[in-house]
């Protein structure tokens, strides 16, 4: 069986990776460049890099924050934010994305899906949504240009994206973001259960369980994390870890794995016992060569 | 340039801030849930750490607290040993430029609180080298400490295998709003490259090939990440579980154990950094000159959010300490060798462009400062409330009349 994928998302605004809560207020983080060197240190299976803010004045996607990343990431690399048009996918291409990730674009103008899928494959093409939900127990497709709710339902508009072409559905929760609620499982699962192409879960993850529970509950092929990620040392190596305890399989081969530690109820690990300690400083440890 | 609508940071933050539409910056946002959080139910958190930390007696230390002569320091340990019932092991980076009174306060510290206590000192020389190729590089005299202060305790929890580090407020959460308080945002080393020490750890400055080797800089290095794991290494803050307020408990500490302030040359707060000679003076002057504001700012936008100053107010702090040159560099160059002309040109290297410009005769104009943004658009619809007022105390010295004429490592005497 396949295992899953730990995604890690940095949302990019004014050229810094920020915390979004809510789809409202933003934290600074930091430098993209330095997130993605430590996600790649951290055992991340893939980063997307979305720049909230490209194409905001017209202009096209962030080519320079892909070039910037992406000599320091050794996995799968997606860059969203601002795509409208195929020269638009091959300049990220070029500058080292190895998939692109288009929402507003899927949304207004959704034969760009098709044309890229065309040109490099369906499996550089994702499709990302934001679904908010509708009050009444539904899901309805969040326009992030036009801040409100359209018609279309997250699993129409992921089925008609399936059927122009497109290789991955990333499903962000508006309702969740920022709010370490977990994921929203109803979402997440109807949508996988009604579309063939990989699902990657996004929004809500605040404790290594959601990202069990997500996986335990729906057929959702990845979950994806963004604030989580930027909270605790090896954060992805840990969640990964607990992971495996679940029988989730996970790549967990760095020599780095927590595979010796506990965790809280919290989430975060737990001290090892006295005695474990007091043995410890008696037994060499070999650096890891990294 | 623009500034917060309620405190006074720039967006030139170095550190990152970010707006939201009715111009409050990301940090002031967050300071709101210091009152708006139910800090019983977070102290709650804490003790439940501790709890899970609490080793049985005459086991060896719980965790490690890094301290200096200042800075809460008194305050943090006051938590951990007093309030906590954890026994640390106090460990302290020594920056070398260290005021006497530092050094007496660092004293009664670790006496007053009965705790264990061990400090690295390097080669006065070796530093040296050090600041003359990060003040190249990327304009600084404080890489040293920061590096140092940085690093040592988490040297001393990897070796001695001690898994608790406690440290007091988080700078990225309390100056800029990096994190919300519910993130429990715990020590990273990402977040130590990143801001801490500008982007170059010591592996990077070996790698100039300047004269400083990976053996020279092995004091900086941080622990291998296996290193970290097996003995499961979490730096906490207790800003996360305590709402902090710097200038309270420092008073608290005063009247307590008769923690010493002091004036500082380019601020009013008289009790933080007072451990330091160049802190508050020529380390503040060079970030003055980089990014167009200093230590002043961050002290008067501490207090605006405290509800202890008003905006106004704060601006005329700025007026009145920002711009002076410090008192204090003439000793630092001395102490260096260095000619004055040689340290400003590392430091123009390193001037953010978006806040200084250079005129016509080579001169240097600040683009803009906050004291031209008083009645910005705004400003009223942000405002706080002012709820106190805003006095530090200067205690008296428990040496008086004794000069501050030098750098002082360690000292004997001063408690037994």
């Amino acid at each position: 069986m396949l295992k899953k994928r730990i995604i890690g998302c940095l949302i990019v605004r004014d050229g810094i990776v920020v915390q979004s809560i809510n789809f409202r207020s933003y934290l600074p983080v930091g430098r993209p460049k330095i997130a993605v060197e430590y996600l790649n240190r951290w055992s991340i299976d893939e980063i997307a890099v979305l720049d909230i803010t490209a194409g905001r004045n017209g202009d096209g996607p962030n080519v320079r924050l892909v070039k910037e990343v992406s000599d320091r990431c050794f996995v799968p690399l997606t860059a969203g934010g601002g795509i409208r048009s195929l020269r638009h996918v091959e300049m990220l291409i070029q500058g080292g994305a190895d998939k692109i990730s288009v929402n507003t674009a899927a949304l207004e103008t959704p034969e760009l899906i098709t044309e890229v899928a065309n040109a490099f494959g369906s499996q550089s093409v994702i499709v990302s949504i934001d679904a908010v939900s509708d009050g009444r127990g539904g899901h309805r497709v969040w326009s992030f240009r036009e801040r409100r709710a359209l018609d279309a339902t997250p699993v129409e508009h992921a089925r008609r994206a399936e059927g122009r072409g497109a290789g991955e559905i990333l499903l962000n929760s508006v309702d969740r973001d920022g709010s370490k609620a977990g994921y929203d499982i109803g979402l997440v699962g109807e949508l996988a259960s009604k579309v063939g192409i990989p699902v990657i879960a996004l929004g809500g993850a605040g404790h290594p369980r959601h990202f069990a529970e997500v996986f335990q509950k729906t057929a959702a092929a990845a979950a994806a994390a963004a604030n989580y990620f930027h909270f605790t040392e090896h954060s992805v190596i840990t969640t990964k870890s607990f992971l495996e305890r679940d029988g989730l399989g996970v790549r967990l081969d760095g020599e780095v794995n927590y595979q010796d530690s506990g965790f809280a109820r919290t989430g975060r690990i737990r001290k090892k016992d006295d005695l474990v300690l007091d043995e410890l400083r008696f037994v060499p440890v070999e650096p890891d060569e990294l | 340039m623009k500034y917060c609508k309620r405190c006074l940071y720039p967006e030139n933050h170095p550190l990152n801030l970010t707006f939201d539409d009715a111009g409050v910056c990301s940090g002031c946002r967050v300071h709101e849930e210091k009152d708006a959080l139910d800090w019983e139910e977070r102290f709650a958190r804490l003790e439940r750490i501790a709890g899970d930390h609490r080793r049985k007696a005459g086991r060896g230390p719980d965790c490690i607290v890094p301290v200096s002569g200042a800075r809460d320091s008194y305050f943090i340990v006051h938590i951990v040993k007093n309030v906590l019932k954890l026994n640390p092991l106090l460990v302290s980076y020594n920056k070398q430029y260290n005021t006497k009174l530092g050094i007496r306060n660092l004293a009664y510290l670790r006496t007053l609180f009965d705790c264990d206590y061990v400090m690295k000192a390097l080669d006065p020389r070796f530093v040296k080298r050090i600041n003359r190729v990060t003040l190249r590089r990327m304009g600084s005299m404080y890489w040293h400490c920061l590096a140092g202060t940085t690093v040592f305790p988490v040297q001393m929890a990897a070796n001695l295998k001690i898994p608790l580090i406690i440290w007091g407020a988080h700078q990225g959460l309390d100056q800029v709003g990096m994190f919300s308080h519910l993130d429990e945002v715990e020590m990273t080393r990402k977040y130590r490259k990143e801001h801490d020490l500008m982007g170059w750890e010591a592996e990077d400055l070996a790698a100039l090939g300047e004269g400083l080797s990976a053996g020279d800089l092995e004091p900086f290095a941080y622990p291998d990440d296996k290193e970290l794991e097996v003995v499961g290494v979490r730096g906490i803050y207790l800003g996360n579980y305590i709402r902090w307020d710097s200038k309270k408990q420092h008073e608290k500490m005063i009247q307590m154990y008769g923690y010493e302030s002091r004036e500082q040359i380019r601020t009013f707060d008289t009790y933080n950094d007072v451990d330091c000679f160049h802190y508050s003076g020529l380390h503040d002057y060079i970030k003055f000159l980089k990014y167009g504001f200093g230590k002043v700012t961050d002290h008067a936008t501490r207090e605006i959010r405290l509800k202890r100053l008003t905006r106004e107010e704060g601006i005329g702090l700025v007026e009145r300490y920002a711009g002076a040159e410090p008192s204090d560099m003439a000793f630092f160059l001395d102490w260096m060798g260095m000619p004055k002309e040689e340290l400003l040109e590392c430091v123009d290297a390193h001037r953010d462009p978006t806040a200084w410009e250079k005129g016509g005769a080579g001169e240097w104009h600040l683009r803009d400062s906050v004291t031209k943004h008083l009645n910005d658009e705004g400003v009223e619809e942000a405002r706080l409330r002012k709820k106190e007022d805003c006095r530090f105390v200067l205690t008296p010295s428990r040496r008086p009349g004794e000069a501050e004429d030098r750098y002082v490592i360690l000292a004997k005497g001063y408690v037994n």
